[in-house]
């Protein structure tokens, strides 16, 4: 582990064009707003890690400019978002009863109704008393475009298993033999 | 007091969690995601993967990027609704891989700030690093990037916040200033520790306030 203040910071990847017919894959580190870093130069099949080479270093940095736009800014993107974060109180035929605590501003709960209609089919086996949720109502900007957006998600926690067992113990043993490597 | 607000005009957000330890990455893809109920299994019939493999896996799901490599862990999340359920998403994860061992982890929090006018965006770079330090030996000195390190906070129980404000101006977004806000939390190098999920969510909720508050009191000091 280095012992450096910026491990948790962001390191940008980027997947460059095939180079002399391999696929290659960069690792930046974001310098300034013009100056792309690249930090590791991978190269398939992987642990052929080249320590920057300068022709690659080079050709990675000029794609990476490239794209660079896109790739920090995405053309679609939200603002002035407003979330909440609902439980469900009661339960009928058409649909359910929340309570929305605001998550944006912190104002008071509020109370809605929801049709199932407005649910989509694969968040409709969470819908259970308590369950709990995310509504969002916000502006979306699609290559210049805005129009209003809402969305709605039922939280999703992890389920324990049988399989978890198996995996835990794969994980185990995987984390283990590396922490020895 | 009537001051522009950094706060209140963030155009967009991004967020990016990265946890240090050891992985196994292949495990970690969008069929078990969905298995394990923690995405919508339309999500992961939707996510478009780059790499899957041994020692990397890196994906795109409709409103968050995962990356894993052995030692390192990062989901990228640039839709704000999705915040929340990229938290969640970490959280369920490690909650059933719950024996690896973690070094660090670290929010972070990007927010790009719009400031509308040539006249504050010249002045925001002023008032942070005075450019009459500078006149003697630049013409025409601009802000390009400043990073300030609080080494340890005591807004938290440990670790370090390293603030960056940097121009947008190579993005096309003039006027406007990124400013990250890493919250980082390292652990013993020595032994790491087990993922904690009320831990995390602890510390996820404090990171929100120090987040805010970063703006509102540069706000406040800078008195644009």
């Amino acid at each position: 582990m280095t012992d450096t203040y910026f491990d948790t910071f962001p390191i940008e990847t980027v997947e460059t064009v095939p180079l002399n017919g391999k696929k290659e894959k960069a690792e930046f580190i974001l310098n300034d707003a013009k100056n792309l870093i690249c930090k590791d130069f991978v190269t398939e099949p992987f642990g052929d890690i080249v320590e920057e080479p300068f022709r690659a270093k080079k050709e990675a940095n000029d794609f990476a400019k490239k794209l660079f736009n896109n790739f920090r800014m995405p053309s679609t993107y939200y603002t002035k978002t407003q979330k909440w974060l609902g439980h469900v109180v009661a339960i009928n035929e058409e649909g359910f009863s929340a309570v929305l605590k605001d998550l944006s501003g912190g104002g008071t709960d509020e109370y809605g109704e929801f049709s199932f209609k407005e649910i989509t089919e694969d968040d409709l086996d969470l819908i259970s008393l308590g369950a709990a949720f995310y509504m969002s109502l916000g502006f979306i900007s699609d290559k210049g475009t805005r129009k209003k957006e809402e969305e709605i998600r039922f939280q999703r926690l992890a389920d324990y298993n049988e399989d978890e067992i198996i995996n835990n113990g794969l994980d185990m043993t995987s984390g283990f033999i590396n922490y020895f490597k | 007091m009537n001051y522009f607000k950094l706060e209140e005009n963030v155009d967009r957000s991004e967020l990016n969690i990265i946890i240090l330890g050891f992985f196994n990455p292949v495990i970690i893809t969008p069929f078990w995601l969905s298995t394990k109920n923690l995405i919508r299994e339309t999500d992961a019939i939707n996510a478009k993967i780059r790499i899957m493999h041994n020692e990397i896996v890196d994906y795109d799901l409709e409103w968050a990027t995962i990356e894993i490599t052995q030692k390192r862990f990062h989901i990228k999340c640039t839709q704000e609704p999705f915040f929340e359920i990229t938290r969640d998403l970490v959280v369920g994860i490690f909650s059933l891989l719950k024996e690896t061992p973690i070094d660090s982890f670290g929010f972070n929090h990007t927010k790009t700030v719009s400031l509308k006018t040539e006249d504050r965006y010249y002045e925001i770079g002023n008032r942070l690093s005075p450019f009459s330090n500078w006149s003697e030996g630049l013409d025409d000195p601009r802000l390009q990037r400043l990073e300030i390190l609080d080494k340890e906070s005591k807004q938290k129980s440990h670790g370090s916040i390293l603030i960056t404000i940097y121009s947008t101006a190579a993005n096309e977004l003039n006027q406007a200033v990124g400013i990250n806000i890493n919250d980082h939390y390292p652990f013993s190098e020595k032994e790491g520790i087990k993922f904690s999920a009320n831990l995390f969510i602890e510390y996820w909720d404090n990171s929100l306030n120090i987040a805010n508050n970063v703006l509102s009191k540069l706000s406040n000091s800078l008195q644009l």
